[in-house]
């Protein structure tokens, strides 16, 4: 979750067009192959070891009823065979050599992803091909059924044995209306999996980063021996989306393990013109209720298909948070109002920044970021020139009180 | 011959409607080898250097990287760890916590039994400006009464909630067993008594006495040169160290193998832990490590191959050593369902013994040796990475160049000395069981010890 909240900043920054401060600069080659499949490599020889980042576009927020959870058990299914990889095989080959594997499934994209030695890399590219061309057809029942089962632990150890997060999933369910359950377990037969598979984890729609201690032009040369001759199916172009702010005021209330609240708000999609100076200004509330106060927490997520501020906080000894919500809130309610002090949007974009640079570090956080179309050549001017008024005008529409969602989470009695 | 022929139609013409349509996917036209997957090269290794200077009468440890333009600065206070406490269990935690807020959430805090630390992330353009927060909430931390009250009853709800979580009793039971009467035996964050009774007189007194320059070192790093380091050091300058010396803290009891429980009825899982009290010598330190390695060093180790891939009765098992300045310890720990919580416990003690008494094979030695190697290089790659394992250095007291010399070192470790680290560590281990003591009396029995009871 952190690493796609900063996601929003990276997306906020690429949008700037103003000055330029020294940038990390890191040579950067980009090609598309002939079958569609975007690489882009960036080579950093200060480190060791090389991070392969698959996005898949195409997610959660993506899903129709008579798909809903299959991005989620479609990245389950990846570990689980393929056509010359046997189950497990991708983690046990990937720790073998040094490094790890994971994956993760979004609003608007399923990624796959590893970090290993640069000695590893072909082993890395090996593997990804692999699936990527071979998933389809080595789905089995056994794998069908063991991704089932997996997405079912997660939903029983999210909803049911420590019921933790059922006071998130009330705040996803009422920003996001429109859009199916992000835990559901679907029961899909085998066609219909392959099917999806094979329309939407091709090339054609999919981007590879690679990024770490390699030779860019000769890792631009392995990727397309990989990867260029798997069938490059065809691009789906994801519907654009506008998102706007909730219409209506949301309060709700929701049994849950320890008494917990949380105020959330819709926002904007990466690209959108104001997502600076709204991420500033959520900069600026965790600031105010964050530094000082250690049980506040404010999130800010955001993807293709729109972002979302989430401002929670666990009542003190004494407190009363939730008959008046207030105390949390009130910093995101003065900022629609009234411009802000200069000199906190200042230190509030420094904090950005930083956190930003400080994120640059992390090999997993750059493939990601360049993956998703993120320029790594930050232009960090526009962020010390986000003025007040922008901050006051960002706000008043994505954080006001008539369009925000209340979830209070209150422990059942036992 | 008909009729093989008609039952091989039969086969060939079978319930195709079930099967999925035949693959197009080109494989031989990919002219790659899909049988086996390319072998791994070789990775270069480097460790970048590690610089000691004293400025303005700070020690400070720098490991610079100019690849991007910040700085991280943690400041390690070895006279405020939580063993300086005294009769006041969690004053050093709530102390650091003290300093945290003082800094209005720009400096992070953390204790453990022998330091605090504080940690202060700046661009280097901003450095100038926030050099002297860090040397100002470290002498002088300013905070009222309202603040140490919240912050206490803050922390007491914090341990409440831990005596819910069964890997953190486990953790502390297992403390007080090896470090019995010895201020290691006490968890670093407090206990509930202990907190509840802390005063502001309290914290101001343990800042007076515990938070001095001669235990303080500071480890730089990032976009650093010199005239930066003196930027961090200068705010520092003129302060002097209280007369009275930090107190010592007495010495370790002798080690005795001890088994115990912690009863949670209906509990359908169980924690175990199994270890020992360590006293590897620094200079042996590098074979111990490759012993642990080769038996719990993660996926792949032989705990791990057993428990998870051959038994499946764990998400994942490892072992590891923790080194404090006046003692240490070795685990192994891992959760187990309830049902099966003896053959694992069995299993687990079954492998530890079978490291001490057969050798480990080559190619297992060299494997740990190249993840170690992995591991120490991979952990300068990024400045918080560098910070965390010259925090190490510090809080141990190892030398300045361990991890300069250290691939080196580790290169030169022979299969003969990794074997007798595996033959000479784990022998007397202890035992703390979190779980439901009705179903796990008799497996527990079955150990031999007396069983000790304890609750969290």
């Amino acid at each position: 979750m952190k690493r796609a909240a900063l996601l929003v900043f990276a997306a906020a920054i690429a949008h700037a067009d103003v000055a330029q401060l020294p940038p990390p600069t890191l040579p950067t080659l980009s090609e598309r192959l002939a079958n569609g499949l975007t690489v882009i490599v960036q080579e950093d020889d200060s480190v060791s070891s090389v991070v392969v980042h698959v996005r898949y576009d195409g997610g959660i927020a993506d899903e129709d009823e008579a798909h809903a959870g299959y991005s989620h058990l479609v990245e389950k299914l990846f570990f689980l065979g393929s056509v010359h990889v046997k189950a497990g095989e991708v983690e046990q080959r990937i720790d073998a050599a040094g490094g790890f594997a994971s994956s993760t499934t979004d609003a608007d994209r399923v990624s796959l992803y590893e970090q290993v030695p640069a000695g590893g890399l072909e082993l890395a590219l090996w593997l990804e091909a692999e699936r990527m061309a071979g998933l389809a057809d080595g789905i089995t029942d056994a794998g069908l059924a063991a991704a089932r089962d997996a997405i079912a632990a997660e939903v029983r150890a999210a909803y049911e044995d420590e019921p933790y997060a059922l006071v998130d999933r009330e705040v996803s369910r009422a920003l996001w209306p429109e859009r199916v359950d992000p835990l559901v377990v679907p029961t899909p037969t085998r066609d219909s999996v392959r099917a999806y598979v094979r329309e939407r984890f091709v090339p054609a729609n999919a981007t590879i980063a690679i990024v770490g201690h390699v030779d860019a032009a000769r890792t631009l040369s392995l990727a397309q021996t990989y990867f260029g001759w798997i069938p490059g199916g065809t691009r789906r172009v994801v519907q654009a989306t506008t998102v706007e702010p909730l219409h209506q005021m949301v309060r709700r209330t929701v049994a849950a393990p320890d008494p917990k609240i949380v105020v959330a708000y819709r926002l904007n999609k990466l690209d959108a013109e104001d997502a600076l100076a709204v991420a500033v200004g959520a900069r600026m509330i965790e600031r105010a209720g964050g530094g000082h106060d250690a049980d506040v927490q404010v999130e800010l997520v955001r993807s293709g298909q729109g972002g979302e501020l989430r401002i929670t906080a666990r009542p003190r000894p004494g407190e009363d948070l939730i008959k008046d919500t207030s105390p949390i809130t009130v910093i995101a309610d003065r900022l629609g109002s009234t411009d802000p002090p200069s000199d906190q949007v200042r230190a509030a974009a420094a904090s950005l920044d930083r956190d930003f640079l400080v994120a640059l570090e992390g090999l997993t956080y750059r493939a990601d970021a360049l993956a998703a179309g993120l320029p790594i050549d930050l232009r960090r001017g526009e962020l010390r020139m986000i003025s007040p008024e922008q901050i006051k005008r960002s706000a008043a529409y994505w954080l006001a009180k008539t369009a925000s969602v209340t979830i209070i989470g209150i422990p059942e009695k036992r | 011959m008909r009729a093989v022929l008609v039952f091989a139609l039969v086969l060939a013409c079978g319930p195709r409607a079930s099967r999925p349509p035949p693959s197009a996917t080109p494989w031989a036209s990919s002219r790659i080898d899909w049988s086996k997957p390319p072998a791994i090269a070789p990775t270069p290794l480097a460790v970048p250097p590690v610089r000691e200077l004293s400025l303005d009468h700070i020690r400070v440890v720098v490991v610079e990287n100019h690849r991007l333009p910040f700085v991280a600065v943690t400041a390690v206070m070895t006279t405020a760890g939580a063993r300086e406490d005294g009769m006041k269990p969690g004053l050093a935690a709530l102390t650091a916590e003290m300093v945290r807020r003082a800094s209005r959430g720009r400096i992070e805090t953390s204790i453990a039994s022998d330091y605090m630390t504080a940690r202060l992330v700046a661009r280097t353009e901003d450095l100038g400006r926030e050099a002297p927060l860090l040397a100002d909430v470290l002498r002088d931390p300013a905070y009222n009464v309202d603040e140490l009250i919240d912050a206490r009853n803050v922390r007491v709800a914090e341990l409440a909630e831990h005596h819910a979580r069964p890997r953190a009793v486990a953790a502390q039971v297992f403390d007080r067993l090896v470090f019995t009467g010895h201020p290691y035996e006490r968890p670093a964050e407090g206990t509930i008594d202990g907190v509840s009774t802390l005063t502001s007189e309290d914290v101001r007194g343990f800042l007076a006495s515990a938070y001095r320059p001669d235990g303080l070192t500071l480890i730089v790093a990032g976009d650093v040169d010199d005239d930066r380091l003196r930027t961090l050091t200068k705010p520092f300058a003129g302060w002097t160290a209280p007369a009275a010396p930090a107190h010592p803290s007495p010495a370790l009891a002798a080690y005795a193998r001890r088994l115990a429980i912690v009863d949670m009825p209906g509990a359908d899982h169980a924690v175990v832990i199994v270890g020992r009290r360590d006293a590897t010598d620094p200079a042996d330190r590098l074979a111990a490590d490759v012993a642990n390695t080769i038996l719990g060093g993660g996926p792949g180790a032989r705990l791990d191959h057993t428990l998870h891939d051959q038994l499946a009765v764990t998400f994942g098992a490892g072992s590891s050593f923790w080194h404090g300045q006046l003692a240490g310890s070795w685990t192994v720990a891992s959760t187990f369902p309830t049902a099966r919580a003896g053959e694992a416990l069995r299993a687990t003690l079954a492998e530890i013994e079978k490291a001490r008494t057969a050798d480990a094979t080559d190619e297992e030695i060299a494997r740990a040796k190249d993840e170690l190697s992995r591991a120490v290089a991979g952990s300068f790659e990024t400045n918080a990475g560098s910070e965390r394992a010259v925090e190490r250095l510090v809080a141990q007291g190892l030398p300045t160049d361990w991890y300069t010399t250290y691939l080196q070192r580790l290169a030169a470790i022979s299969p003969a000395a990794a074997r007798a680290a595996m033959q000479t560590t784990w022998s007397d281990l202890s035992i703390v069981v979190v779980g439901d003591r009705a179903k796990l009396a008799r497996d527990l029995t079955r150990l031999g010890l007396p069983i000790e009871q304890y609750t969290p």
